[in-house]
């Protein structure tokens, strides 16, 4: 019995242009017992930053609180909002504090980086469960269904897509990986972060603006 | 101790089996078949050869695809072929691919105690085919032969006492359907449209349930998704998903070899435009089967 | 390093930071997974070591190590001669990263290389890139609206600020 697969669940996030997506499944399970469809494994860092949580249920809770605590000292000394980047190293090191009873989670960052010029660019960061970062330009996967997700992400995904593109692509490849996964899928919820500049589409209202999307569990 | 004395119960132990990578798929089309393989065997983290064949033809309508443990794939195919051999010398004709697929389960669970350790993907042309009257290349190019009808349409009129009668007929022509039979080790199978099996199987098939079944796709409105993808596409996804697998799995790479076969009546159309491509067919007028070749990455 | 290196007052030694490695994992017994390769030039000239995981060391004048390490070192055995130029010893590593990047499934992708001299280290990331991915046959973009969902959410994050300066002329002197 493997603990990373105890209670199942995957993350995916993907980077578009000047845009970035981040996506689990909802299923809590015990083994190959489905408890829960509800179960949030994405939560929001900052305005700017989700970090996705797959594994170990238990540990899921106790390294958000963590995550919450230890990024809220950083708001306090520094007086300013946590960088994506930055919160990926945050990350890192608290899991390497436990590099010889580690907490079963391998977290999945994603968010609008603050570039010198003052614009916002996509970042996606994925460590495993003790620590060690990858820094991927295209797409960073974790997960009870991360071979499937590895398979379809590197078929579908494409650089440079735009916000609506990219929902599309990083739900399809979320779906299609977790329902071919026993311990993942029965719901799933997609975050996206777009920054537009003096664009004409038609989310481009706001400057700044995040998504939530409730992907259907089911293909209608 | 030394001597052996007050030695401790030993237990010897030889496993037989090895698991030598590599990935297969197949995928039906309405009147054709893709069966593709790559050309890597490994061992642990080397390399035994960059070219060892997995897929494999049959006849001139069914092409095997083995995966799993190099020695045991030979062998069946081996097997496999002298079987059909022997129905061809009882028969005078090629065994049909559902038969083939039931010989292939047969022979699968004969081994149910000490199994061949493979993964078996068959693909070709079934005879089961739509009948087809109105297409004019099918009356013109391929005058009657085993697989046509003949469609008798009676007619008839009251004319005062008398019962006036026609007949005439259509020739009908089966056009082969394409198919693909899915194995596990023991013979377990059933016929599908799409299959991935192997190293990557888990990061092939959930790509081919969405690009070939459409699977989480809604259909733009008014519109249905279809059923069978021209020969185009198919190969299309098959190279991508073997790149794919190429550039996240390490026991995929070196060559992809794609076997495609055409059931009899459909035009080679937009075939011979592949660089490359060789035709293996025995017979003429038959099913066909062309092969494809292609490098992969060789890290 | 640099902590010895201040209270000696000296440049360090490679061998100081290879003991100063071996020790640490020595100290580990093994439980810290690092197979490293260490090489450096200082007072007593360039050298190379390898450190095992369980803190081994080995001194040599060409070293490999990783899952790759057996067909790197088929190379160096059958290319490396003493006092090789520049140019010589990086193509003699090129090659033998190479063997392992095509012939072991464990190692793959590019070559890094790092080339240190009396004066400068040389780092070289991404030295060859023998392994490109090939363009794909076809592209995999999805018709917008191909995947139902059944809620949005859309939280805008403009804040909008409306600056008006008040008491203008009196503002603080920064010079």
């Amino acid at each position: 019995m493997s603990i990373m697969e105890y209670n199942g669940g995957s993350v995916i996030a993907m980077v578009g242009k000047d845009c970035v997506a981040i996506a689990s499944d909802l299923r809590l399970g015990v083994q190959s017992l489905s408890i829960s469809s509800n179960f949030q494994k994405i939560f929001p860092v900052t305005d700017r930053v989700f970090v996705g949580l797959p594994g170990l249920a238990s540990d899921v809770t106790t390294l958000h609180e963590q995550f919450r605590y230890r990024v809220n000292m950083y708001t306090i000394k520094e007086e300013r909002e946590i960088e994506p980047e930055t919160f990926a190293q945050l990350v890192s090191s608290t899991l390497y504090e436990r590099r010889f009873g580690p907490y079963f989670i391998e977290p999945v960052i994603a968010g609008m980086q603050k570039t010198p010029s003052g614009s916002l660019k996509p970042f996606i960061a994925a460590t495993d469960l003790i620590g060690c970062l990858n820094f991927a330009k295209d797409f960073v996967v974790a997960g009870t269904a991360s071979s499937k997700l590895f398979g379809v992400a590197e078929g579908l995904w494409e650089p440079d897509l735009e916000a609506e593109d990219l929902f599309e692509t990083i739900s399809q490849t979320l779906l299609n990986a977790v329902d071919r996964d026993a311990f993942s899928g029965w719901g799933a919820v997609v975050h996206l972060m777009c920054f537009f500049e003096g664009s004409t589409h038609p989310l481009a209202q706001p400057r700044r603006s995040s998504t939530n999307r409730i992907a259907s569990p089911v293909a209608p | 101790m030394p001597d052996g004395s007050f030695a401790h119960p030993q237990q010897r132990h030889f496993n037989p089996y090895t698991e030598n990578g590599g990935t297969i798929l197949a995928i039906a089309g309405a009147d054709f078949s893709v069966i593709a393989g790559d050309t890597r065997q490994s061992e642990g983290y080397s390399i035994q050869t960059r070219y060892a064949p997995k897929v494999f033809r049959l006849t001139d309508r069914a092409v095997l695809a083995v995966n799993g443990f190099a020695a045991d794939g030979n062998m069946f195919v081996k097997k496999v072929k002298q079987r059909l051999e022997w129905y061809r010398h009882a028969h005078a004709k090629d065994m049909p691919l559902r038969a083939i697929a039931r010989l292939i389960q047969t022979m699968l669970y004969a081994q149910r105690f000490f199994p061949y350790y493979v993964y078996n993907i068959l693909g070709g042309i079934e005879e089961d085919g739509k009948y087809h009257t109105s297409l004019p290349s099918y009356s013109t190019a391929f005058p009657p032969h085993p697989l046509s009808r003949v469609h008798w349409i009676k007619r008839e009129w009251k004319c005062g006492p008398k019962v006036l009668v026609a007949n005439t007929f259509r020739l009908l022509v089966q056009l082969g359907s394409g198919a693909v039979y899915s194995f596990d080790p023991v013979g377990s199978y059933e016929r599908e449209a799409c299959r991935a099996a192997g190293a990557a199987q888990s990061l092939v098939q959930p790509f081919l349930d969405n690009q070939i079944y459409f699977k989480n796709q809604t259909a733009p409105a008014g519109q249905s998704h279809p059923t069978h993808l021209p020969l185009q596409d198919v190969l299309s996804i098959v190279i991508d998903s073997f790149t794919s697998a190429t550039e996240r799995h390490i026991e995929v790479g070196d060559g992809l070899e794609m076997y495609v076969v055409l059931a009899k009546g459909r035009s080679p159309q937009g075939l011979e435009s592949i660089a490359g491509i060789q035709e293996v067919t025995t017979k003429s007028d038959s099913d066909r089967v062309f092969v494809i070749r292609r490098e992969l990455k060789k890290d | 390093m640099e902590m010895h290196a201040l209270s000696t007052g000296r440049k360090p030694r490679v061998v100081t930071a290879m003991t100063m490695l071996k020790q640490m994992l020595f100290q580990y017994q093994g439980h810290i997974g690092a197979a490293l390769v260490l090489g450096g030039v200082d007072a007593t000239g360039p050298q190379l070591f390898t450190i095992h995981p369980h803190g081994s060391t080995d001194k040599l004048p060409y070293v490999t190590m990783g899952s790759g390490s057996l067909a790197a070192m088929a190379v160096f055995e059958s290319g490396w001669q003493p006092n090789m130029t520049r140019e010589q010893a990086l193509e003699l590593v090129t090659a033998a990263i190479s063997a392992g990047i095509f012939n072991d499934l464990g190692s793959g992708s590019n070559v890094d290389a790092c080339v240190i001299t009396a004066t400068q280290t040389e780092m070289l990331r991404n030295f060859v890139k023998p392994n490109e991915r090939v363009q794909k046959e076809r592209s995999y973009g999805f018709r917008r609206g191909t995947t139902a969902y059944k809620k949005e959410e859309i939280r805008s994050l403009i804040i909008s600020e409306d600056v008006r300066p008040v008491r203008e002329g009196e503002e603080m002197d920064t010079t």
